[in-house]
């Protein structure tokens, strides 16, 4: 199957207009992995993954905060 | 951390008008990039500067970035008196766009927006081609990433409908 090319000029430096969205985006260095398993969820499901990795990342904080506290935060 | 789905519950509940643009509205979409705050664009007048300012005001809304203190009164004249606001509040980090730069303010996007439901919550999202114009619009690295993203995603999704 042939692939979908953009006509719109690419805004990214020294990006080739000729290439696919998918292939311009892998060039710049985004997993497209990752992009298609975020497709295989719902919006709602995808937001909560958000909601999640905040808490997470939150609580990561947190826990170096509380170690600072606790030693030289070495 | 932004609490997404108690900021968007209130907002709703206050009857605010807003759509949910940047990083979530990217999230929706399925863009791998993780923000950590969440932007909305919300309408000018009056009545709703009113709605938005009573439904933020209990999580006490303070400029974010700001070392200094500064004198801020959180309040509709505040709102109406300038434009986008960056707020740190205690669910978290909450942007407020009067404009999105080279797009408009609400009025403009809301035929480029439409109504969703997430976290059984009925809100309006910026379609995805215009989030990707926002995005590069904005041209800040992140946001170059992003569009990259949401062009692929947009490309994936054409491709997976064929």
């Amino acid at each position: 199957m042939a692939e979908v090319h953009d006509k719109e000029e690419p805004y990214a430096k020294g990006m080739d207009s000729h290439k696919t969205a998918v292939e311009r985006a892998r060039e710049y260095g985004i997993d497209i992995s990752l992009i298609e398993e975020k497709l295989k969820l719902t919006p709602t499901e995808r937001l909560k993954g958000l909601q999640n990795w905040m808490e997470f990342t939150e609580e990561l904080r947190r826990a170096r905060e509380r170690d600072l506290n606790k030693n030289d935060g070495t | 951390m932004t609490h997404i789905e108690q900021a968007l519950r209130q907002l709703v509940e206050y009857d605010v008008e807003f759509i949910i643009v940047g990083g979530v509205a990217a999230t929706y979409y399925g863009s791998a990039y993780i923000t950590s705050d969440l932007d909305i664009c919300y309408a000018r007048h009056e009545t709703n500067l009113k709605k938005l300012v009573d439904a933020l005001r209990p999580w006490h809304p303070l400029l974010r970035g700001v070392h200094d203190p500064v004198p801020f009164l959180f309040d509709a004249q505040t709102i109406k008196a300038g434009l986008n606001f960056t707020f740190t509040t205690d669910i978290g980090d909450i942007d407020i766009l009067g404009e999105l730069t080279g797009l408009g303010g609400y009025d403009k996007l809301f035929p480029l927006s439409f109504e969703t439901n997430v976290f059984n919550i009925n809100c309006r999202m910026l379609n995805l081609d215009t989030l990707i114009e926002a995005k590069r619009k904005a041209g800040r690295q992140k946001d170059i990433t992003v569009a990259l993203e949401l062009e692929a995603i947009k490309e994936l999704e054409r491709k997976r409908k064929r």
